[in-house]
């Protein structure tokens, strides 16, 4: 009887389509996260300061996207933690594949994913203004920023998609790690306390060096500057992860 | 035929004794064209390697003949092979548990000899 | 080239050891019947054929090469069980459609001539079928996928005597149209045994025998009578099985290797002779212990 040789690229695409039919419901509930997110930033929820001096008050109320994006980080996060579950693996498995090309399908699906969250979010703001607009019918809205250039937009989306790709394949990279050994989730735990404990303890000491080493990571990617500079980092430390987790998945056994 | 799936003979050679009597009573003819396992296996819904068995037996002993690329294909001389061998084996066969179940009751063998003369006289003309 | 190729297979887990040296080869094109107790090491075996687990320690070859995360044995080979996991989006008629586009050799009007003998709703969904659908929708897919290899693990589940009639009705049919391997693991042996080529039993993860069907219907011999008969016939033969009826009948069940006036000289000392079936052997030769059932319900004997 002849054979079927199949190639990785084949049926890894064939997955990916399938992927994209089957978990519809993702790009459905960023709609459902990022309207709930819209809602809360509408009503008021960013935050204002107020001050006061002899004879006057100022309040500055301040509307910001940051409850989007925060909102739509953990979204993007927890999706691609569950996506390394074992159900969802098992299925795979109902037709053909092997581990390699579950994994690319899986990490092609959070990309595009990533691609279409990136560019709601970004639009997002654009929407947050004009929905301002016409529910507080409030022309005291500074008139300068109102208005967002397509270039600003673009790269609003570029640095957003970035930004989500990245959480993206730290979420992919824990759940694989978490399917590999369940040690690890106490590990995931256990480690954030010890440092802070750790801190706490021996504070006097080590003052400045852990915190340092903290900060210093932070800075690498949320200070970064130059755009394509944090598109070269992002990207290379999204392929080291996703490498890593493609690595994990090669030994797991399925259907048990 | 049904096939016995209790019996203690193993079903290829029941497929085999029915193609026999198959031959036998000139259903198919010297020369023609036998079943093949895969036409026999869709008739008895048997597994086509115990037919081919069957027919196998059957091309050991020569009733059957293979032409390449054609299949097998009934003996000219099959039925008198048949007859030797059912005369042989099967009527032998026979005979032998007629005469152990006659012992057991204690029935002689002239007693056994009428019994089967008066069958037979029954079943005359049949 | 054989399609299974199984040397020395163990496989391990914490507490028990599922599999321990299991060696077998299964050609080309055969049905065989994979069978043995509940626990035996069945659906352990065929995981490891069809590469979703890995074995502890041994060589297993299909299609020539290790089935672990092997991508050419996965898309030639199709497993089915109780267990299947289809995505809960799609009904039922869009995952026949779906699956059609994993298999080239995908027979869609296979696919739609049974799905619309059984019965099945092309609407419905696969999470809200019965059991016996369940087992007859996921036996449609497997059969329509052509696979050259085929697994089906306890594949007549639920399903009613007529509908498992047709299925290994379907299921040789398809056969004798499209040759492949098979491998069928069922506790319906006798009603599977028809169809099937070749028997591999299994007892505790370890091969008891691999024999063909016929072979095997004529490897054992009932014998049935009152004790001392029976045990001056067979002498220190080995006993496969024996029962004690009401006083003084025995029945074994031994090797059948007596010639034909061994048995006649048997015959005449009033000796019965039976025939013994293929699941019946099976029973025996895969008993876990002396006792009966019997031995239950007899209170002198009750522990």
């Amino acid at each position: 009887m002849y054979l079927i040789e199949p190639s990785v690229f084949d049926i890894a695409k064939k997955q990916y389509l399938f992927k994209l039919k089957t978990n519809f419901g993702l790009f459905f509930s960023l709609i459902i996260v990022q309207m709930f997110a819209i809602l809360l930033t509408l009503s008021g929820m960013s935050g204002s300061t107020s001050t006061g001096g002899s004879g006057f008050d100022i309040t500055i109320s301040f509307i910001s996207g940051n409850i989007v994006i925060v909102l739509t980080l953990i979204w993007a996060l927890s999706i691609s933690i569950t996506m390394t579950s074992i159900k969802d693996i098992n299925m795979d498995f109902t037709f053909v594949s092997n581990r390699l090309t579950s994994s690319c399908s899986n990490i092609g699906l959070l990309i595009t994913l990533s691609f279409y969250a990136g560019i709601a979010t970004a639009l997002s703001s654009n929407l947050i203004r004009i929905l301002y607009y016409y529910i507080y019918h409030s022309k005291n809205i500074v008139n300068e920023g109102f208005f967002i250039s397509p270039k600003y937009i673009l790269m609003n989306i570029i640095s957003t998609v970035l930004y989500i790709i990245l959480i993206i394949s730290i979420g992919y990279f824990l759940g694989s790690l978490f399917q590999h050994n369940k040690v690890f989730i106490i590990l995931f735990f256990a480690i954030p306390f010890g440092i802070i404990f750790g801190l706490k303890l021996f504070s006097s000491n080590l003052n400045g060096t852990s915190i340092y080493f903290l900060t210093n990571i932070f800075n690498f990617y949320f200070k970064e500057g130059s755009l394509i500079i944090f598109a070269i980092k992002v990207l290379i430390t999204v392929a080291v992860l996703f490498s890593i987790a493609v690595l994990l998945s090669k030994r797991l056994e399925v259907r048990k | 035929m049904i096939l016995n799936s209790d019996s203690m003979k193993p079903i290829y050679i029941q497929i085999s004794e029915w193609l026999e009597n198959q031959i036998l009573n000139s259903n198919i003819a010297g020369d023609k064209k036998m079943y093949s396992q895969y036409q026999l296996a869709e008739m008895y819904n048997i597994n086509p390697a115990t037919a081919g068995k069957g027919l196998t037996i059957l091309l050991n002993e020569n009733i059957l003949y293979k032409k390449r690329g054609l299949g097998m294909f009934v003996s000219p001389e099959a039925k008198e092979l048949i007859f030797k061998k059912r005369k042989n084996e099967t009527l032998r066969q026979l005979a032998v548990e007629l005469i152990i179940e006659g012992k057991r009751l204690n029935v002689g063998e002239n007693e056994l000899f009428e019994l089967i003369k008066s069958i037979n006289k029954e079943y005359e003309g049949v | 080239m054989a399609t299974i190729e199984c040397v020395n297979l163990n496989k391990d887990y914490e507490n028990t050891k599922a599999i321990t040296d299991l060696s077998f080869t299964i050609e080309e094109n055969t049905i065989t019947g994979l069978i043995g107790r509940n626990g035996a090491g069945k659906t352990t075996l065929l995981k490891i054929i069809k590469g979703f687990i890995k074995p502890t320690s041994g060589d297993i070859k299909v299609f020539g090469t290790n089935p672990f995360d092997c991508l050419s044995v996965s898309a030639n080979s199709f497993f089915t069980d109780d267990n299947m996991e289809f995505p809960s989006t799609f009904n039922l008629s869009k995952l026949l459609e779906e699956t059609s586009k994993f298999y080239p050799n995908w027979d869609s009007s296979l696919a739609k001539g049974l799905f619309d003998y059984f019965g099945l709703n092309p609407k419905q969904y696969h999470g809200n079928l019965s059991k016996g659908q369940n087992s007859t929708f996921n036996m449609i897919v497997a059969l329509s996928s052509h696979s050259a290899l085929t697994i089906f693990d306890e594949p007549t589940s639920g399903m009613d005597a007529s509908v498992r009639k047709d299925f290994y009705r379907a299921l040789l049919k398809d056969y004798l149209q499209y040759p492949r391997t098979i491998i069928v693991s069922s506790h319906m042996l006798s009603e599977l045994e028809g169809i099937l080529e070749n028997i591999l039993l299994i007892k505790n993860g370890t091969k008891v025998l691999h024999l063909p069907v016929d072979e095997l219907k004529e490897m054992a011999i009932g014998l049935k009578g009152d004790i001392s008969s029976i045990n001056t016939f067979i002498e220190n033969k080995a006993i496969i099985h024996s029962e004690k009826n009401n006083g003084n009948q025995l029945l074994v069940v031994v090797k059948n290797d007596f010639s034909k006036a061994a048995l006649e000289k048997a015959k005449l000392s009033g000796i019965e002779i039976l025939p013994v079936s293929i699941e019946d052997l099976c029973v025996y030769l895969t008993a876990k212990s002396e006792r009966g059932i019997d031995d239950v319900f007899d209170r002198t004997k009750r522990i």
